[in-house]
């Protein structure tokens, strides 16, 4: 399988894995003009990693300042992926990287993860 | 159809806004059009205001605009796309910031914006959060592109009842304004 490497825009983030290392990444903003569409491939990346003989963890790294409310659906979503596949006995880590000085971006973070089963950690930075 | 700013600003529903209208636009709102704009809008925000802030009236900006994007009654179709028309001001007042959103809407709209805008402003601060994360578990299950939410988020984090109104265009038709106030002082 191919790894995923999109380009960041001023309204979308950059996306890059790394299935040597098991590792995914989101950098940036995101406001894309139809978040279902944009985000589709980066579930069947996901779903495609896990389904590979080997691939049994994977580590997730957000490093989003702001997105808006149809990319929240899409986030919950990829979550749930990442909470099925735990539940089947893959190693999920997910890191929310927040800026210290942006308190709804802690908030944010924190919102997203109540309510899913996987382990995840709020990592204060700098700047993003 | 789409009123232009200059009649919008003399308009009823935000005649009552004392304070200077720092970004205004009317007419076709493409996603090219809400980025450029928003640039706009973090630029002038950012010298005098908090990452936090900024990122909050952006936030609002966004869920106005997007709104407008792909739920206004009146669309127009531009290479193979289809974008919405309205209008959003932006007004810096004594105590904050207004943001406004105005677009043409149909019947069945009407029915639906009203219910909701009612239900969130009855919801006070720990029920409009408690209340947006089950509505984002439930729709994170449908196909829809948000709708809802971003009301839902517009109010959360203004910290202030939306205030809205309907204005009758023709048979089916209204115009939905849409006000939400920040504030920084």
């Amino acid at each position: 399988m191919k790894n995923i490497a999109i380009e960041g825009t001023k309204y979308t983030p950059e996306i890059k894995s790394d299935i040597q290392k098991g590792e995914i990444k989101f950098y940036g903003s995101s406001y894309p003009e139809n978040a279902n569409e944009f985000y589709q491939p980066v579930y069947d990346w996901v779903d495609k990693y896990f389904e590979q003989d080997g691939n049994k963890a994977l580590t997730v790294n957000f490093f989003i300042y702001y997105f808006n409310t149809s990319t929240s659906k899409c986030f919950m979503n990829l979550l749930e992926i990442l909470e099925n596949n735990h539940k089947k006995g893959k190693k999920i880590t997910v890191n929310w990287h927040y800026s210290e000085d942006d308190e709804d971006s802690l908030d944010s973070g924190e919102k997203l993860f109540m309510e899913i089963d996987v382990d995840f950690k709020l990592i204060p930075v700098n700047k993003i | 159809m789409q009123k232009p700013v200059d009649e919008l600003l003399q308009s009823d529903f935000i005649n009552d806004i004392e304070g200077n209208a720092i970004l205004t636009f009317s007419g076709v709102i493409s996603q090219d059009a809400i980025v450029g704009l928003g640039d706009v809008l973090r630029s002038e925000l950012h010298l005098a205001h908090s990452l936090s802030i900024v990122n909050k009236i952006f936030a609002i900006y966004i869920e106005m605009a997007q709104n407008i994007l792909h739920y206004s009654n009146e669309q127009v179709d531009c290479n193979g796309k289809s974008f919405g028309k309205g209008a959003i001001m932006i007004f810096d007042t004594s105590e904050g910031y207004e943001l406004v959103s105005v677009n043409l809407i149909s019947e069945k709209q009407h029915r639906y914006l009203e219910k909701k805008c009612n239900l969130i402003n009855s919801l006070n601060k720990d029920d409009i959060k408690e209340f947006y994360l089950k509505r984002r578990r439930k729709i994170a299950e449908t196909e829809s592109k948000g709708a809802g939410l971003g009301f839902i988020d517009i109010v959360r984090r203004s910290g202030n009842p939306v205030i809205f109104d309907f204005e009758p265009v023709s048979e089916g038709h209204y115009y939905f304004y849409l006000r939400s106030k920040i504030i920084t002082e």
